[in-house]
């Protein structure tokens, strides 16, 4: 079959590999119909994220029909049309009983590696580094789904795949940030990175009755499609000086109720310096200060909240904890338990209460993926996702 | 954790201790445990457990660079449901002892493991170096992994796979 294999830095190929099979009795073999390319997979483009073998298969947003199932996966037949979290989560353990599946112990089979980076492992991931498992992704014709029978979610024939693959991480994702800030009706939300998770999380904020949403970016085309789409307040950071006075200026001097980081440190240095550097590089948003929660934690109205939806992966210097302390601030960060969002948000993808479908500014077939990988990355003729059909 | 503990005739030996939480109860891992030849299932370096007698059993193992391995060992003692303890007998290829304890963990969720393994290198052998000829991996890494694996069975029935 043909699948997008990562060779290193700024190279990924579409090559034939191997069909795959199933492996255990909960395993179900999925045909893709759309795949995606995700902030997570520019990392990897970049080289940045360390733990990438050279022939992996990439790919963790991906969405199809099933070809064959285990024995335990009673809930599943061939042909049926599913929807896969891009994390993998054994259903069974404590953290996944509570609905907390980005933190199952058990699906990680490089766990022990991840204990060692962090202090505990977190799920698998489809695509990704050795240290999250290196499971085969899901950018191919075929791609085996562990643990399928708590995973799949079926989906409804009628509505568009574009609808629904971002079900599979971003929408959960953007979801959780809006959730994590408690954000209550009358709210100001402020959204820093207006990358896909950005975009989503200003739909999702606005469904819980934030009242205005100041969003923040750097590029052009996603502020135009944050005030359009989202009818958000559009902050340009380019070369812009005082960004927490400016979102005093937009706040009555209150600061926004709600800050969320959908930009994350971008980083995955192991030396404070190495992260040091990447944040500058990464985070463009604005000129001096290193980091988005910097900003976030200074610009933050007293007693409010700041969810982290960015990814994190090493250390950060010089957080302002002591103001973050004296107005009372609530952090909320993690990966995102997609298992938990995907059905709710699901039935109000049918309802006509969300629709993800816009974020996706370019298609192509699978055997264009590195061009969408070098277009996305490059953010070149407004890309800001790409969605690829095998 | 590894703590080298200390002289055995004049070569350090090696002390790992780990603690994880099995969401099963304490007769369950007590009893799947008990059945010694049930380790290799997940123990990474461990190909075979075989009963000699009631207490003695003989394991074989496969050293980094493809060589047969084999040590006896014994149960010294057991508590029902809460601990095994085992030692090799004397003049093994290999010197190590341990042991297994289980406790109910607080709120009823599952049970507290804690595996305890010593390893004693033969006389002039670095402790660290002869483990890595022999497993291809540090102790420590080595009953991480394996605890892991213990705790996917017990919970999922299989060991979790990538490819």
């Amino acid at each position: 079959m043909k699948a997008v294999v990562w060779h290193g830095k700024h190279d990924v190929r579409v090559e034939e590999v191997p069909e795959p099979r199933l492996l255990s009795p909960r395993d179900a073999v999925i045909r893709v119909s759309s795949t995606a390319l995700s902030g997570s997979d520019m990392h990897l483009f970049d080289g940045i994220q360390h733990g990438m073998h050279r022939g992996d298969v990439l790919g963790h947003e991906f969405m199809g029909t099933v070809e064959e199932v285990g024995d335990q996966v009673t809930n599943l037949k061939v042909g049926d049309r599913v929807v896969i979290p891009y994390l993998i989560a054994c259903g069974r353990c404590w953290f996944c009983r509570e609905g907390l599946t980005a933190l199952c112990d058990n699906s990680n089979p490089n766990g022990g590696e991840a204990e060692r980076h962090y202090g505990a492992s977190g799920a698998g991931l489809f695509g990704f580094s050795h240290i999250f498992g290196g499971f085969p992704g899901g950018q191919a014709e075929f791609v085996r789904v562990p643990f399928a029978d708590f995973g799949a979610v079926k989906v409804p024939g009628e509505i568009s795949d574009e609808k629904i693959l971002p079900l599979t991480g971003i929408l959960p994702a953007a979801w959780m940030a809006a959730e994590n800030g408690a954000i209550r009706p009358g709210d100001v939300v402020a959204v820093f990175g207006c990358g896909p998770v950005g975009l989503l999380a200003i739909q999702c904020a606005r469904l819980m009755g934030a009242e205005k949403v100041i969003a923040l970016d750097y590029v052009p085309e996603r502020l135009r499609l944050a005030a359009q789409w989202g009818r958000a307040e559009p902050v340009n950071t380019e070369d812009m000086e005082g960004i927490v006075d400016e979102l005093l200026r937009h706040t009555g001097g209150r600061g926004p109720d709600v800050c969320i980081d959908a930009v994350g440190m971008e980083a995955h240095g192991h030396t404070t310096t190495a992260l040091f550097d990447r944040a500058k590089q990464a985070l463009h948003i604005e000129g001096d200060s290193p980091a988005v929660l910097r900003l976030a934690i200074r610009s933050c109205r007293k007693g409010g909240t700041i969810s982290i939806a960015g990814t994190y992966s090493g250390l950060v210097d010089q957080i302002p904890i002591g103001a973050a302390y004296a107005k009372g601030l609530t952090l909320r960060m993690g990966q995102t338990h997609v298992h938990r969002y995907m059905r709710p948000l699901l039935e109000r993808i049918a309802e006509g209460k969300l629709d993800p479908a816009p974020i996706f500014t370019h298609r192509l077939p699978l055997s264009e993926a590195p061009q969408g990988y070098r277009m996305m990355h490059r953010k070149e003729e407004g890309c800001i996702k790409v969605l690829l059909m095998p | 954790m590894a703590i080298l503990s200390g002289k055995h005739k004049g070569t350090t030996d090696v002390r790992v201790e780990r603690d994880i939480t099995v969401e099963r109860p304490a007769e369950e891992l007590f009893a799947f445990w008990r059945k010694l030849e049930n380790l290799p299932l997940f123990m990474g370096s461990v190909d075979a457990v075989e009963w000699i007698d009631e207490t003695r059993t003989l394991w074989k193992a496969t050293t980094s660079d493809g060589k047969p391995l084999s040590w006896e060992a014994e149960i010294l003692e057991e508590k029902a449901n809460e601990s095994i303890a085992w030692t090799s007998v004397k003049g093994s290829e290999v010197e190590t002892s341990g042991s297994v304890h289980f406790t109910p963990a607080p709120g009823g969720r599952g049970t507290e493991v804690r595996l305890i393994v010593r390893f004693i290198p033969p006389p002039s052998e670095r402790v660290i170096e002869w483990f890595w000829n022999l497993f291809g991996e540090e102790p420590a890494e080595q009953m991480r992994n394996d605890l892991r694996r213990f705790k996917q069975l017990m919970e999922l029935g299989e060991i979790v796979r990538a490819r």
